[in-house]
């Protein structure tokens, strides 16, 4: 049934494929026309999701539609699409509410038609029950009282029809009958005593059941490890249990996203001031290893994002102490190597506390201002008013610059032209942002690939351990691959949505499109490609 | 002459008194054999509208019919229940019974009104459970339970009233009052089997037909009602036409509505129909229901234990294998036209599934299996047969 929600009482929102952060956002091109949309996906299934699309050019004659797709019915097997409708006051701004029925990885595909074509967009939403939620007081008490009348008038109906119900009409009240209506009052106050006991542990029941299948986040274990030729981080995948998607959510079913089968990220708890972006390397079907670059000893925070088969992506959440370096003292001394495309990078403790790190420290930059980075560049992050806003769209745009000052010439970095994380200072909120939006971009593909098949359900598909078998040569090859050509590859057979802004010099701009969702102080690292050295950069935000 | 003259007035007496006769049927009872009639269409076509088009609003078409039941019963019986009470004559009162210190209603009437509020607190209730758990997409879920006991209710108070009305008159109205109170009892018991039926459907589908679950929860849920109303039936065959007015609102239904066109408007479809997939064709219940209805005729007197312990064994045995073959009819290429609905099945469902033209593997019954099966099964039916010859031993004398 189509309703509003009528009672927003979220107590606990657990995660979804991001951190605290359950909203999706896409920007691209529709046609001529630069679109963004943010999803706000269902957080009970079967439910709604919110569609919001804006058209910032607010063009004529054009229609929106969008449906919900999903993985295993492909687009043959989803109904017609629901019109979006403008909102009335905003302009170039759309809105609609689209149902979600099953839980898995599913999309919203966006439909624009213009005069007699068509364009379309898949974005990637993933279906899951999040939500915890209690019944409101006021309709706690008006249920309460419709019960009790329930309750009152049926146990007067029972009484009733044991005794005066059978006496014949015109003949008065006995002494008999109100003792058979006594005794029904007590039959039917039993009764109905019963059927309130079984109806709560029925609802208890499905209450548990809900429960079962709400989505838990992937968790894993994260062990650090010195050896004579540097130190490893080896990262366990704890198995899921069997309510959360026995398909959809296989772990064999990893594939690369952005050429790398896992994008790890490392940040220092509590100060922030540690960051790395790791891809490690898969043992086997549950293990992962990756080098670890030199970092402080202290607790991180890890999140390693993954991709599947059947699109559906999510983080893994997990905790890594690094000791202190005397323990391992023994490990070489020789220069760490990395894998070319891991990073890390140094800054500001968010305490403002002394500084005590080796190396490059970088100071986080604020809204408007220009900051320097590591290896002489610099950046802006550039806003209107540097006031951000809970729940509201926008485009964080950083502009960056070379040593000498000059728009700097922005390189792909596995395939974007940028990455950023934004996490919030207690680590509640965590997630990997592209230009395109904070969706997976490899769930995307899988989206796409998959409905080009124009397969439907969970039959007649891929074993999982000669799956995983196929996906490491794969990622194997990428590797052995020249970063100009693997580059192409990425990007080529990817739905590239950069959009060309006169305004400013080609590619010195990377711009994400994000909302947050909660309100407090996040710390956001960009990632960037210059001269083909990786560039890191740091800012500090509040948002209202 | 004096003889004559006295049998004229005693002609004259019951004609004075037929004619006033025609109108004991209150109206707000054929609102409610009307309101049963609703609900049990609705319900019908609820299902059939969630198998097929699957979205539905507050006021979807089939929501409609059904609401349109609880409102025209509980209107109706409020209304007559206040009007007795602040305006009724002695003698209005005097047939009804009082409640609460100033209300006077009849018993049907307080089934009614309970059924009505029932409805009408499952709907914030549903609405709270949808955005709490999801949707809920099956028959049986609590706040779907308080629904359908208002639906029950509200079918069984037009029952009891139709039957209070029956005994409180006996033989005393005229030939088309009587006629009417026929047809209404038969309707209303009817439009409660379906309804019977429809609560535990879930157990009923075809292709478990040969495990003995089926019939283990068909004894508990089905003699408790065809029993009752043959034993309580100032008519003859009151279990037969009671399983006739079934079977022919449920195969209607099955007819019916595949004449419309229906298009899936949620995801995934897997099914891509074009009209409307009706529900479950009947069981065969008029077979149980001539054992029962020949049964209580010979045996009404006896020792209800020993009736209850035949009505049962009756009730396996006759049902169970004209059950068992005529699943395997429908289930046959014979079965597969459109008089049994056989092609029905919801656009979220895999119409290549291997299990859809067989029995499911996991529910079929054997050997040993089979009779233990059914021996719990009529034993299950004992228990309920009692209780439904209790229960209709009760309706027969039912007059307020």
């Amino acid at each position: 049934m189509i309703r509003k929600i009528l009672f927003p009482i979220l107590l606990l929102v657990l995660f979804t494929s991001h951190v605290g952060s359950p909203g999706v956002i896409f920007e691209g091109l529709l046609g001529p026309y630069r679109v963004l949309a943010n999803i706000n996906p269902p957080d009970v299934v079967p439910g709604t999701a919110m569609v919001t699309v804006i058209i910032p050019e607010n063009p004529e004659g054009v229609s929106l539609e969008a449906r919900p797709v999903y993985w295993s019915a492909g687009l043959k097997g989803t109904p017609k699409a629901d019109p979006l409708f403008p909102v009335t006051g905003e302009l170039g701004k759309y809105e609609g509410e689209l149902w979600f029925m099953e839980s898995g990885t599913s999309s919203v595909q966006l439909m624009m038609r213009l005069g007699d074509e068509t364009f379309e967009a898949i974005i990637p939403v993933m279906a899951v029950p999040t939500a915890q939620k209690e019944m409101p007081v006021e309709l706690g008490l008006v249920l309460g009282l419709l019960g009790v009348l329930l309750v009152v008038l049926m146990v007067t109906i029972v009484a009733s029809a044991m005794s005066d119900s059978i006496r014949e009409p015109g003949i008065a009240r006995t002494p008999k009958t109100q003792k058979r209506k006594q005794i029904g009052v007590m039959m039917g106050s039993i009764i109905m005593l019963l059927i309130l006991w079984g109806g709560k542990s029925w609802w208890d029941a499905e209450s548990n059941q809900y429960r079962n299948y709400m989505f838990e986040p992937l968790s894993g274990t994260s062990i650090f490890e010195g050896n004579p030729d540097g130190n490893y981080l080896y990262l366990g995948v704890d198995e899921l249990k069997t309510t959360q998607g026995r398909i959809t959510r296989k772990i064999s079913y990893i594939v690369p996203d952005h050429g790398k089968l896992m994008h790890l990220f490392l940040i220092r708890k509590g100060d922030l001031d540690v960051f790395a972006h790791l891809h490690p390397e898969r043992l086997d079907t549950l293990n992962f290893r990756v080098k670890l670059p030199p970092l402080p000893a202290g607790d991180y925070h890890v999140f390693g994002d993954i991709t599947r088969y059947t699109g559906f992506s999510e983080t893994i959440v997990s905790e890594l102490n690094i000791p202190e370096p005397s323990d391992f003292k023994l490990a070489s001394n020789e220069p760490v190597v990395l894998g070319r495309d891991d990073t890390y990078t140094f800054s500001n403790p968010i305490s403002n506390k002394l500084i005590t790190l080796d190396g490059d420290i970088m100071i986080c930059g604020k809204p408007g201002i220009k900051t320097d980075l590591p290896g002489g560049y610099s950046a802006v992050w550039e806003t209107e008013t540097g006031k951000f806003e809970v729940g509201k769209l926008y485009n964080l745009d950083f502009a960056l610059f070379d040593p000498n000052s000059e728009p700097a010439n922005l390189e792909p970095y596995l395939g974007m032209m940028g990455h950023a994380v934004v996490l919030k200072h207690d680590g509640s909120v965590y997630i990997h942002l592209h230009p395109t939006g904070n969706y997976s971009m490899g769930s995307q593909q899988m989206l796409l690939d998959r409905f080009k098949s124009g397969k439907i359900g969970f039959t007649d598909i891929p074993q999982g351990l000669s799956f995983q078998d196929s996906i490491d040569e794969v990622v194997t090859f990428l590797d052995t691959l020249p970063d100009a050509e693997r580059d192409s590859l990425l990007m080529g057979d990817m739905v590239h949505y950069n959009w060309e802004d006169p305004e400013h010099e080609e590619h010195s701009m990377v711009s994400f499109p994000y909302a947050f969702p909660e309100k407090g102080n996040y710390r956001i690292w960009i990632q960037v490609k210059i001269d083909g050295e990786i560039v890191n950069g740091a800012f500090d935000v509040e948002v209202e | 002459m004096k003889t004559n003259f006295s049998t004229l007035t005693l002609e004259e007496a019951v004609r004075t008194a037929s004619a006033v006769s025609t109108w004991v049927i209150p109206s707000f009872i054929y609102a409610s054999v009307f309101a049963s009639f609703c609900i049990a269409v609705g319900l019908q076509w609820d299902i059939s509208w969630h198998m097929s088009v699957g979205r539905d609003g507050l006021f979807s078409p089939p929501h409609l019919a059904i609401y349109l039941g609880a409102i025209l019963s509980g209107v109706f019986s409020g209304f007559k229940v206040l009007k007795t009470s602040f305006w009724g004559s002695l003698e209005e009162k005097q047939q009804t019974i009082k409640f609460w210190g100033i209300f006077h209603g009849s018993l049907g009437a307080m089934f009614c009104i309970w059924g009505a509020f029932a409805m009408l607190t499952s709907a914030p209730f549903d609405d709270w459970w949808h955005n709490t758990y999801g949707l809920d997409v099956k028959i049986l879920s609590p706040p779907h339970a308080v629904l359908g006991l208002g639906m029950i209710v509200i079918q069984f108070g037009a029952l009891i009233s139709v039957i209070a009305v029956q005994n409180r008159l006996r033989n005393n109205i005229e030939e088309k009052a009587k006629s009417h109170l026929h047809w209404l009892f038969v309707l209303s018991s009817g439009f409660l089997l379906v309804m019977g039926y429809t609560f535990f459907a879930e157990y009923f589908f075809l292709s478990r037909q040969h495990h003995v679950l089926t019939y283990q929860v068909a004894m508990a849920a089905l003699p408790i009602l065809m029993v009752s109303v043959a034993y309580a039936s100032p008519y003859k065959w009151g279990a037969t036409k009671m399983a006739i007015v079934y079977t022919l609102l449920m195969a209607g239904m099955v007819w019916i509505l595949p004449l419309f066109p229906a298009e899936p408007m949620l995801s995934p479809v897997y099914n891509y129909i074009t009209s409307f997939q009706p529900f479950h064709f009947p069981f065969i219940l008029i077979v149980p229901a001539l054992v029962i209805d020949l049964m209580v005729a010979k045996w009404k007197n006896r020792n209800k234990w020993f009736l209850a312990a035949a009505l049962s064994i009756g009730f396996v045995l006759s049902f169970v294998p004209a059950q068992w073959y005529f699943a395997e009819l429908q289930m046959s290429e014979y079965g597969r036209g459109w008089f049994f609905g056989r092609y029905s099945l919801p656009y979220f469902a895999n119409p290549d599934s291997p299990y859809r033209y067989i029995f499911h593997p996991n529910y079929i019954s054997q050997g040993w299996d089979l009779i233990k099966g059914l021996g719990i099964a009529a034993l299950i039916g004992i228990i309920t047969c009692r209780l439904a010859l209790a229960w209709g031993n009760w309706m027969s004398q039912v007059k307020r």
